[in-house]
Order: C-alpha cells, then structure tokens, then sequence
C-alpha cells in the first residue's frame, strides 16, 4: 500500500503551472516539466524511499527505473499493478500519455473515503468538493437497493467548461486532464454551468473554523494541486475560483496513484494511462460492461464505469 | 431642479447608502454572505446584469430610430435614451464585476480574451458599445447630428450582437437543457427591445413636462404601438418555448419550467412576469388609457419592471435543475444547494447600484444643459431647443 500525504511532498518555488508553460513553449518546456516533476519528488517518500525522478536535463525521467523495484504484483493487488502502470506511463513523454480512470459500481459500497481522502489531500475548504459520492435508491420497499456513483470530474476529451472560459484559463493538458490555471481564473463561473457533470464548485473563500476564537491552522496549511503551493488566506487564489478534481496531478508527478484509487477500501476505483495496452485501465475499459456518464453529450469522459 | 427630481433625489440617496453598505460588505468580507453557491452558482446580480444590459440596448433602439432612421417623433425621447442606455450598461456591468471571483483580474478579459467564448466576446461588444455611447453623448452635447447618425448605426449593430449573444451565452450551454435553445437569444433580444423602449418610455413622461402637440402624440402612439407589438411577439415567443418543452416532455426541461410555473418562486412568472410585465400594460395600452401619455409611462414601467422577473427566471430556473439527480445530497453544505434566495448584501448592492443609475440619470438631466432642455437635437441642426 502506497502511504504518502500531500505533507510529505515539499512546497514547490512558486513557477508557472506545469502544463500551461508546456503548451505556450513547446518543446523545450518538456523539459522544465520534467526539472519541475523533479523539484516535486524529490524529498518525496514513495514507500519510504528516495525520489522517483533527479532534476536532470534529460527529455524522459529515466532515472524512474533507479526505483527500487515493487512487489510482485499478483492479479489481486491491483494497487500494485496500477503503481506499476504508472511508473511505465511516467518514463513516457507526457504527450503520450492518457489518464483515465475506472470506477465499479458494484464494488463500490458508499462510504466516500474517496470524498474524504480527496478533501485531505487537497486541503478542501468548506463548499468545495472534487468526488462526491451520489447516492440513489432503486425499488420501493421492501425491495430496494442503493447504488453509489463516485463522480470526480470526468477529464473530457471535449470539455463543455474549456471554451466557454473567457480568459482560456482552464485547457486539456497533453495527457488529458482538464486543468484551471489559479492565477488566470478570473471567478465568473461560467464553466461551473457549462459542466454537465456538476463537476466544478466556486471557492468562497471560507474556513471551516469560521467565527470560532482561533482559525485552526490546518486551515491555512497550502495546498499542492498543480504541482504548486497555495497558501489559503482566503482571498488569494484558489479562493475565488473555479475547482475541480485533477485527477491528482501532483501525486502523479511524482510517482503516486490519486488519492481516492489508494484509498478506496473496496478497491472500485482504478487509475491508468489508457494509452498503455498493458494497463489495467486499459484492460478495464475495454469491458462490455463499461459506460461513461451522459455520453449523448459527446464529451468523451475519461471516467469509466463498470456496471 | 424638476419636482419630481426633489422627490426622488433623497430616495435615491438612501438607497446609495444602502448601496455602499452592501458593497463595503463584499469588499471586505468577500463572498462570505452572497447566497449562491457552485450548484446555483449565478443569482440576484447575474439576472440583473443580463437584464440592465438588455434593457440599455432596448433604449438604444429608440436612440437608432430617431437619429440613425430619421423618426422625428422620438426627437424628445431620443435625447433620454442614450443616457439610459449608458447608465444601464455601467449598472449592469458593475454588477457583473462585484459578482467576480476575483474582481482585481477584470482586465484578464481584454488581455487573455478566449475567441471561443460567448463571454469573452461580449465583454468587447459590451466595451465597444460602451464607446459609441460615449461617443453619442459628446457628439448629442456638440450636436453634430452627422455623427449621432453613423454612430447608432454602430451601435445598433452592437447591440443585436450583444442583445442576441446574452441569450446565446445561456443558449450554447449544452450541458443545460433549459437554456440549451436557439429561440433564447432572440427572446433576449427582444425583451431587450421591450424593456428598454418601456423605460425609455417611463423616463420621458416622468421627467419632462409633456406637451400637447402633434411630435408628442406621435412619439406616444409610438411608444403604444412598439410596446403592444412587442408585447404580442414576447409572449409568442415565450409560450411556443413553454409549449413545445413541455409537450416534448424532455425531463430536465420539463423540470425547469415546472419550476417556474409551480415552484417556489411561481409568483415571479405568475405576478410579475405575466401580470406586471404583460397583461395589466397590454390591457392599459389596448384601452383608452393608452392614448394618455402618462398611462403609456406606467406600462413602460411596468414592462420594465416585469422583464427584470424575466431575466432572473431564466438564470435560475436553468440552474436549479440538478446535473444529477441526488447531487446536491451527495455532499452536504450550504453552498451545494439547490435552493437560493438573495441574501441582504446581494439586495443592498441590487438596490445601490440600481440607486446610482437613477441618481445620475437625473443629475445628468438636471445638470447637462443638452439633456436639461427636455428638447432634444432639432433634425435640421440649426437649433438645439425649440
């Protein structure tokens, strides 16, 4: 079992999101991506151990291979088999790689630690939520049942809430998820409505030990989305923007499965790069039982479920 | 100083004052008491935004007739509309900024502007638009009549872009089946036309002294016959797009317009939309009372008043039908609820900067000697007042 918090991962200089300056440099930002996928690792403790990736120069972490090697998986660990996944998908250039996610509904059994686990990771402020679990109820008695849909965002291919923003401040990354750039979100909320998902939620900038004597400081500790360090005063970015899952991207930069697939206890959520035919993302969404969410609306959801 | 001016002027004070209290609050305290939140994330100010512009190119529209088509009966009102039409804008747009998330990134929306955005191009046809009536007052206070006509033709143009793209904002959101329709911008346009004509309306026959000749009478057949026009072609427009969702039966749009019809709020579509905003004027305007100028100023007001109900219905009942059945239970908390009321800062902001617009409208009339005359530019350009 990967056991790895956000606190372990150290604050990062304060640089352009990862992505957004791969996308307005081209080439050579690949580069700077990998130095900064580098700065975030290192000191990181992925079982313990030294940093997934050296700050070098060169175009693939090839120093990923310097890890020591997993436990050999068995076809019931699947959280080692997804660990190993993504240190395949790591070694590739980023361009060539597509997160997705995968969750079973008929494993999944409604007790959110995914909620809770991602409201923990990404220190969550009050109003603001990446992964609830819906809850609906079948039958009538005495013959119900209840399902449980865990709905992170879904990392459209055609995100409805990427041309609607009037400031391009949120964009498809190269491997695929959707992100918001903090420090261009101009909080008009116009994505917020444009998601058919519900998918995105305002920051308000509020804390949850609001009106008591002391603010607790668990509250103001920063967050790591995006491979960079927010310090929540309650006016500063991320308050007062959109949010939105992310699918974790700083645990994956640095060599770690989102938070909600390491904590889900019932093992219903899988986490991969589709592009790999290896990956057991891959092998699971190839299921005749799969289905994404409103797929008459043609956003090609990169979350699968299995039903 | 006009009587009615001293009447209003203290009101208008007070709600400047209730005004700043409320923006001193969102200022200070942020978003901390605005009753939205990230499923219902648009409310009270948002609807008056859309409405306030809509309004400012509907008075507009009576600005085009005189001094880009040539109408002479709408000299007198012409000279009010362009006024209306800028102070509504700043109004609306206003607005729109408190309602920002972070408001110190306003000019993001010129330096970082998105082209595949409905939004981000409005702001530029919103700015633009803001320009020429710039433009148009400076041009009506020099009476360069010349300018005045080349001008509203630009605006105009202006105006059906933004009129029509307020409605496409909504409309191009797939994601929303309420709003998800191709008849939603020209309804936007159009009751931009009507409210805006209404309070044009309004304005003239409250604040100048209307005469009994034959440009006044044919300025208030005018006003009589583009309302009720109007009017007819409004509620057509609105019960071919109630008729057809709820024939079709699409759940989600059924759902919105149950809302609206039967919700908890149904007294804004029953009350103020239907009976202040159409039915009493229709029935003034139709009747006797509607050859008297002052009746044609109360349904202008009434229309007005009607259509900002309008405006906020469409906002909220789009937003009140849940993407998931079961979300906004999913995830407990105030803030991703369903159900919304404005708070008292939205109203004190709503009702402060409103306040303004009607506070300087009248010191603009009472003050600019162009606007104080009552008068207008005469066509033939050799004279500003009769």
């Amino acid at each position: 079992m990967v056991e790895c918090t956000v606190s372990e991962v150290p604050d990062v200089p304060e640089t352009e999101p990862t992505m957004r300056a791969h996308q307005q440099q081209g080439n050579p930002s690949r580069r700077r991506f990998l130095q900064q996928v580098a700065t975030l690792t290192a000191g990181t403790a992925v079982f313990g151990l030294p940093p997934l990736v050296e700050a070098t120069e060169t175009e693939v972490p090839s120093s990923l291979a310097e890890l020591p090697p997993l436990p050999e998986s068995t076809p019931d660990n699947l959280l080692l088999r997804m660990q190993a996944d993504l240190r395949r998908a790591l070694k590739k250039p980023i361009e060539e790689r597509r997160w997705a996610m995968a969750i079973d509904l008929r494993k999944c059994v409604g007790c959110s630690a995914c909620t809770i686990a991602c409201i923990a990771e990404n220190k969550l402020p009050p109003g603001v939520v990446y992964r609830p679990v819906v809850e609906e109820e079948i039958g009538e008695y005495p013959h119900v049942t209840r399902q449980f849909i865990p709905r992170p965002c879904m990392q459209c291919e055609e995100p409805p809430c990427v041309p609607v923003c009037p400031v391009k401040a949120t964009y498809v990354r190269p491997d695929g998820i959707v992100e918001i750039d903090y420090e261009a979100c101009i909080g008009c909320r116009y994505c917020i409505a444009a998601c058919p998902y519900g998918a995105r939620t305002a920051d308000f900038g509020e804390f949850y030990t609001a009106g008591t004597p002391a603010l607790q400081p668990y509250e103001t500790e920063p967050s790591h989305e995006y491979g960079r360090s927010w310090a929540r005063d309650g006016k500063a970015s991320p308050a007062g923007n959109a949010r939105k899952c992310h699918f974790c991207i700083h645990r994956l930069d640095a060599g770690m499965l989102p938070a909600c697939v390491t904590t889900c206890i019932g093992y219903a959520t899988f986490f991969g790069d589709m592009n790999d035919p290896e990956s057991l993302i891959h092998e699971l969404a190839g299921k005749p039982n799969v289905m994404r969410l409103k797929e008459e609306l043609g956003t090609k959801p990169r979350v699968f479920y299995l039903t | 100083m006009m009587k009615v001016s001293k009447i209003l002027l203290p009101l208008l004070l007070i709600a400047l004052v209730i005004g700043a209290v409320g923006v001193w609050d969102r200022l200070t305290l942020g978003k901390a008491n605005l009753a939205f939140g990230s499923y219902l994330p648009w409310g009270l100010w948002v609807g008056l935004y859309i409405y306030l512009i809509g309004t400012s190119g509907g008075a507009f529209l009576v600005a085009f007739l005189h001094y880009g088509l040539g109408i002479a009966a709408l000299r007198r009102p012409a000279t009010y509309a362009v006024p209306i039409a800028l102070l509504t804008l700043g109004a609306g747009l206003l607005l729109v900024l408190l309602d920002l998330g972070q408001m110190g990134r306003f000019w993001y929306l010129y330096t970082r502007t998105s082209p595949t955005s409905v939004l981000g191009i409005m702001v530029w046809a919103y700015t633009l638009y803001g320009l020429v009536l710039a433009a148009m007052v400076l041009a009506m206070a020099g009476r360069r009549l010349r300018a005045l006509k080349w001008l509203s033709f630009v605006g105009i143009a202006l105006v059906i872009v933004f009129g029509g793209g307020e409605g496409a904002l909504f409309g191009v959101l797939g994601a929303n089946p309420y709003w998800n329709s191709g008849i939603l911008p020209i309804r936007f346009l159009f009751s931009a036309f009507l409210s805006g004509i209404g309070l044009v309306a309004f304005a003239v026959v409250l604040f100048r002294r209307w005469q009994a000749d034959a440009e006044d009478e044919a300025a208030g057949r005018l006003f009589r016959v583009s309302m009720l026009a109007l009017l007819a072609f409004n509620l057509v427009l609105e019960f071919a797009e109630i008729s057809v969702a709820l024939y079709a039966g699409v759940p989600a749009v059924v759902e919105a317009h149950e809302l609206i019809l039967f919700g908890a709020y149904w007294w804004v579509f029953w009350i103020l939309q239907l009976g202040i905003g159409l039915l009493i004027p229709a029935l003034v305007l139709v009747s006797r009372l509607g050859r008297r100028p002052e009746w044609v100023g109360v349904a202008g007001a009434l229309i007005a008043i009607g259509y900002a109900g309008t405006k906020q219905n469409i906002v909220l009942a789009g937003l009140s039908v849940p993407d998931f059945r079961g979300l906004s239970e999913a995830f407990v908390h105030p803030r991703l609820s369903l159900t919304y009321f404005p708070s008292l800062t939205e109203w004190y902001v709503a009702i402060g900067v409103v306040g303004a617009a009607a506070l300087a409208f009248i010191l603009a009339i009472e003050i600019l000697p162009f606007l104080k005359n009552h008068e207008g530019i005469d066509p033939s350009g050799l004279t500003g007042t009769r």
